[in-house]
C-alpha cells in the first residue's frame, strides 16, 4: 500500500516535471507553434509589390521587385537558409571545390523539372549562364559571374564564343572554372541570374520576350503578367524541393507607393504590405508581431573622398567624424527604431559578422582630441565643407541630425541635395567630397561588402571613397582564395577592422525591413535579403480564402 | 469648315513637333549621367557604354531628336530606359484605363455638376442654391489626396462597399469592373463638378436675363419649356468648353488620383518617367497627350457651331 502510494507520488511527480519542461521549453518555439496551427492547402495570395518589375528574364534581373517574383519562378544550384542566411544546397546535390578555390563541381539532383515539364540537366546551365554573359543579351547584371573564367573574353572582349571556364561533365555534373581564386563564388550560384532556364522557351518566343513567358525550376510557375497590376504564378505541382507550396496561386499586385499598398492591406485587399515611413509604432501596436521589423543585408553610410583635402592622409580628423556622431539617437529618435546602429562595415545576418568590428561610440569629448590631434582643434582651420546627398527620400532630415552632432564638436559644414543622376557624377567627379551612400548586399557574403566598396581597383565603381590601402586588398584576395570558411571569415574580419581603423566612411546605420502580415496565413517571414518564401506560406484552415 | 480643320491640322503639326522639341530640350539639359543613373551597382564602364548605346545617349542631342522625329511618323516612339520596352507598347497598356477613367469621371461632372449648377440657378437664393454654393466651395478646397484617402476609409475599409484600389483584373465583365471606377472616377471628377456647378449656374443666370428667355415666357410657355428648350441650350456654352479642355486634363494630370487609387493610367507613368529621367517615355507621353488636347480643343469648337447656331467658324458673330 505504501509502496504504491510511493510509486503513484513518484509517477505524478515525474508527470508535473515532464509537463513543466514540456511547456518551458515548448513555449513559443516557432516550429511548435507551427504545428498546432493547421495548415490549409490551396488559397490565393495577395502579395504586395512596389512598382512594376523591369523584367522576369534571369538575365536581367537587377532590382527587388523582380528578384521577389523571379525567387519564386526560378531555383539556382544552391540557395540561402531564411532565417540564418546560410548556404544550403538546391538543384545541386553537392558540390566540390579544389584546393585554391579557383574550380568547382556541382553535382546536379536528378529528375528536377522545368514547369514545361522538361528535366533540367547541366546543359541547361552552360546554355543559361552563357546566355547571361553574351553580349547580344545586352544584361546589365552579367557582372554577378565575372569571377568565371573566360568572361572579359566573352562578355567585354566579345574574342570568344561562349564561357571559356562552364562545362557540362554530364547531365548531372557540372564544372565551373574561375578566373581567380574566390571560394565564396559558391554564395553567387544562389543569386536568381544564375538560375537554368530552357533554351526551348528562349528560341520558341525569341530571347527579348522570354520575360514575358518566363519558366524556370522554382517552386511557383509562371501564368500572367499584366503590367502595372499584376503578376500571376501558380504552385508547381512537380516541384523537386523538400518545401511544396501550401497556395495555389500567388497575385503580386502591383502599386506605385506603399501608402495605397499599406491602405489596401488595411482593407482586406492585400495579405501583406510594406509598412510605410511614420507608421511604424502604429502597425506594431496594432498588429503585434505580425508587424516584422528585422534587419536586412545593408549599410547607410557616409564616405570621404581619400583623394581630397581634408581628408586625404589626416585618418584623425575621420576618426573625429567618426567619434561625434550619435549613431543611438539617430536609429531610435530620428528614424523611429527602424533602423540598426551601425556596428561596422558588415550588418548582422551575415556570416562573419562582428558586432565589436569598430571603436566608434559617440563620444564627443574623444571626437574633440581627435581633431585637435588632426590639426583643427575645436574644428578650427578646417576649409569650407559639405555634406552631399540625394533628394527625394528623407536624407535631408539625417544629414540635418549629422550636421548638429559636429556642430556639438566645433564643425560647422554646409549640407546640399542633389538630383540622383546629378549627385553620382559630382561623387564621381570629386566635386562632392563627404556624400551619403548605402549598400544592399547581393549574396549574404563579407567579401560582397568589403571587396566592392574598398577594393583599391574598384575605385571609382562602387568604391567611392577611393579608398586603397595595399594591405587591406592583400587580406582581401587571401580571404578569397582561402577555401576554409573560418579561416577565410577571420580575413574578412581583420580586413574589415583595419578599414575601420582607417575609417573612410561613418558607418551610420544598418536597414530594416518593415512589413506586416495577415492574420489569416502562417508561415510567413521576412529573410534578411528582404524576401518572402512564398512556398512555406499557408492559409490557417479557419481562414477564409478567396 | 473643311478649310478651319485643315488649318488646325497644320497648327496642330507645329504645337505637337514644337512640344517634342522643348521637353527634349529641357530633358537633354539636365545635369548628370542617366545612363550611371540606370546602371546597377557594379555595372562596369563596358555595360554603362552599351546603355548609351542602346538608347542613343552617346549622341548629341540633335541627333537624337532628329532619331526621334523621323520615327513620329511610323509612331515609333523609342525604347523606354525604364522598362527595356517600346514606349508606344507602354502608352497603349496605360492610355486607355486613363482614357476610360476619365469617361467615367466626364459623366459624373456633367451628371452632377450640371444638375446642381442649373438647379441653383432656376431657384436663386434657395435653401438649395445656398446648399448648391457651399458644397462647392468646400470641394473646391478639397485636395483629391484627400478626398480619396477619405473614401477608401469609409468605403473600404470600413464599409466593403468598394475595392479599395486598383484597375479590374484581366477578364472582369462591365458590370464587374464598374465597382473599381467608383471612388478614383469621383475623386477625379470632385474639383471638376463644383466648376462645372459654378459654371452653370452663373451661366444659366446670365442666359435668364436674356430678352428672348423674357418673350419666351412672355408668349406663356411653360417654364420648364423656357428652360429647358431655350436656356439651357446657350447656357451650357462655357459649360462645354470647359468639359472639352478639363478632359484633356482628366487624361493627363489625374497624377494623384491615379496613385491614390492605384490606377495604371498615364499619369503616374508620366511623374515617375520625369523622376527616373526616362527621356524617351517622358516625350512619348507628352507627344500623344499634345495630341489628344488639341483634337479635344478641335471637337470642342465644331461642336460650338452645333449648340449656338450664331456661331460660325471662321467669323466673328455679329454685335448688334
Amino acid at each position: 500500500m505504501k509502496k504504491s502510494r510511493f510509486i503513484l507520488i513518484a509517477v505524478l511527480i515525474m508527470a508535473l516535471l515532464v509537463g513543466l519542461a514540456m511547456t518551458l521549453g515548448g513555449c513559443g518555439k516557432e516550429e511548435e507553434k507551427k504545428e498546432a496551427e493547421e495548415i490549409q492547402e490551396g488559397g490565393t495570395f495577395n502579395y504586395c509589390l512596389v512598382s512594376d518589375p523591369v523584367s522576369l528574364d534571369p538575365a536581367q534581373l537587377q532590382e527587388s521587385q523582380g528578384i521577389e517574383v523571379g525567387k519564386q519562378i526560378f531555383d539556382g544550384l544552391m540557395d540561402n537558409d531564411p532565417k540564418t542566411m546560410e548556404l544550403v544546397p538546391a538543384m545541386a546535390e553537392s558540390y566540390e571545390v579544389n584546393e585554391d578555390a579557383t574550380v568547382f563541381t556541382f553535382h546536379l539532383k536528378k529528375g528536377v523539372k522545368f514547369h514545361n515539364g522538361r528535366e533540367c540537366t547541366a546543359q541547361d546551365f552552360v546554355y543559361s549562364w552563357n546566355r547571361v554573359c553574351d553580349p547580344a543579351t545586352a544584361s546589365e547584371v552579367a557582372y554577378h559571374m565575372s569571377a568565371i573564367k573566360g568572361f572579359k573574353e566573352f562578355n567585354e572582349d566579345k574574342t570568344a564564343t561562349s564561357l571559356a571556364g562552364v562545362k557540362a561533365l554530364d547531365d548531372y555534373t557540372l564544372e565551373v572554372t574561375l578566373e581567380y581564386p574566390y571560394a565564396d563564388f559558391v554564395y553567387h550560384t544562389a543569386h536568381p541570374v544564375f538560375s537554368p532556364i530552357p533554351k526551348e522557351v528562349v528560341e520558341q518566343y525569341g530571347s527579348e520576350n522570354f520575360s514575358e513567358h518566363p519558366v524556370g525550376t522554382g517552386p511557383f510557375k509562371f501564368l500572367s503578367w499584366t503590367h502595372e497590376q499584376q503578376i500571376v504564378v501558380e504552385r508547381f505541382e512537380d516541384y523537386y524541393g523538400e518545401n511544396k507550396p501550401h497556395l495555389d496561386r500567388v497575385v503580386f499586385k502591383i502599386y506605385q507607393d506603399e501608402e495605397t499598398a499599406y491602405q489596401d492591406f488595411k482593407a482586406g485587399a492585400l495579405h501583406d504590405a510594406q509598412i510605410p515611413q511614420g507608421q511604424f509604432e502604429a502597425a506594431a501596436a496594432e498588429y503585434g508581431e505580425r508587424a516584422i521589423f528585422k534587419p536586412m543585408l545593408g549599410i547607410y553610410y557616409y564616405g570621404f573622398n581619400m583623394n581630397t583635402a581634408p581628408w586625404k592622409d589626416n585618418k584623425a580628423l575621420r576618426q573625429a567624424f567618426n567619434y561625434a556622431v550619435d549613431r543611438e539617437t539617430l536609429c531610435n529618435v530620428v528614424m523611429e527604431g527602424q533602423r540598426v546602429p551601425a556596428t561596422g562595415i558588415v550588418p548582422p545576418g551575415i556570416p562573419g559578422y562582428q558586432a565589436d568590428a569598430m571603436e566608434y561610440t559617440y563620444d564627443p569629448e574623444k571626437a574633440k582630441e581627435l581633431l585637435e590631434e588632426a590639426g583643427y582643434p575645436n574644428g578650427q582651420g578646417l576649409p569650407e565643407l559639405t555634406l552631399g546627398y540625394n533628394t527625394g527620400v528623407g536624407h535631408d532630415v539625417i544629414a540635418q541630425f549629422i550636421q548638429s552632432n559636429l556642430k556639438d564638436v566645433g564643425v560647422s559644414f554646409k549640407i546640399e541635395g542633389y538630383e540622383w543622376g546629378t549627385y553620382l557624377d559630382l561623387i564621381q567627379g570629386e566635386q562632392i567630397t563627404f556624400f551619403r551612400l548605402g549598400w544592399l548586399a547581393d549574396y549574404p557574403i563579407m567579401d560582397n561588402f568589403l571587396y566592392p566598396l574598398f577594393y583599391s581597383e574598384n575605385a571609382g565603381v562602387d568604391n567611392m571613397t577611393q579608398y586603397k590601402n595595399p594591405e587591406v586588398d592583400e587580406l582581401l584576395l587571401k580571404a578569397r582564395s582561402t577555401p576554409d570558411e573560418d579561416e577565410r571569415l577571420e580575413l574578412y574580419r581583420q580586413a574589415e577592422r583595419l578599414i575601420l581603423e582607417d575609417a573612410p566612411i561613418i558607418p551610420l546605420m544598418f536597414y530594416k525591413t518593415s512589413r506586416v502580415y495577415s492574420d489569416k496565413v502562417g508561415g510567413y517571414m521576412r529573410t534578411p535579403d528582404d524576401l518572402t518564401p512564398l512556398e512555406l506560406v499557408y492559409f490557417k484552415k479557419t481562414a477564409t480564402t478567396e | 469648315m473643311l478649310l478651319f480643320i485643315l488649318r488646325r491640322f497644320y497648327q496642330t503639326v507645329i504645337v505637337v513637333i514644337g512640344v517634342v522639341l522643348v521637353i527634349s530640350l529641357l530633358m537633354a539639359s539636365l545635369p548628370g549621367d542617366v545612363a550611371r543613373m540606370r546602371a546597377p551597382k557594379g555595372a562596369s564602364e563596358e555595360t554603362l557604354e552599351n546603355i548609351r548605346k542602346r538608347f542613343n545617349l552617346d549622341k548629341p542631342w540633335l541627333s537624337r531628336l532628329w532619331i526621334y522625329l523621323s520615327g513620329l511618323p511610323r509612331l515609333d516612339l523609342g525604347e523606354s530606359f525604364t522598362y527595356k520596352r517600346p514606349v508606344m507598347d507602354i502608352i497603349g497598356e496605360s492610355l486607355p484605363w486613363s482614357v476610360k477613367l476619365a469617361i467615367a469621371a466626364e459623366i459624373i461632372i456633367i451628371i452632377f455638376g450640371i444638375l446642381a449648377g442649373v438647379i441653383s440657378a432656376v431657384s436663386r437664393y434657395s435653401f438649395l442654391d445656398i446648399l448648391v454654393t457651399i458644397s462647392t466651395s468646400v470641394l473646391v478646397a478639397m485636395p483629391i489626396y484627400w478626398i480619396g484617402r477619405l473614401m477608401q476609409l469609409f468605403f473600404s475599409q470600413w464599409l466593403h462597399w468598394f475595392p479599395p484600389s486598383g484597375a479590374p483584373p484581366p477578364g472582369t465583365g462591365f458590370w464587374g469592373s464598374v465597382p473599381y471606377y467608383v471612388m478614383p472616377a469621383t475623386a477625379l471628377a470632385a474639383v471638376s463638378t463644383a466648376y462645372v456647378a459654378r459654371l452653370a449656374r452663373s451661366s444659366m443666370l446670365e442666359v435668364l436675363r436674356q430678352d428672348y428667355i423674357v418673350t419666351a415666357r412672355a408668349k406663356g410657355l411653360s417654364e420648364r419649356k423656357v428652360i429647358y428648350k431655350h436656356a439651357l441650350k446657350n447656357g451650357l456654352i462655357p459649360v462645354v468648353t470647359y468639359l472639352g479642355i478639363d478632359f484633356g486634363v482628366l487624361i493627363g494630370a489625374a497624377v494623384l488620383t491615379e496613385m491614390i487609387f492605384n490606377w495604371p493610367g498615364v499619369g503616374h507613368k508620366l511623374y515617375y518617367a520625369v523622376i527616373q529621367r526616362d527621356h524617351t517615355m517622358v516625350i512619348g507621353l507628352v507627344f500623344i497627350l499634345v495630341l489628344i488636347f488639341v483634337a479635344i480643343n478641335l471637337l470642342v469648337d465644331i461642336s460650338y457651331a452645333f449648340l449656338d447656331p450664331r456661331i460660325r467658324l471662321g467669323e466673328s458673330p455679329e454685335v448688334t
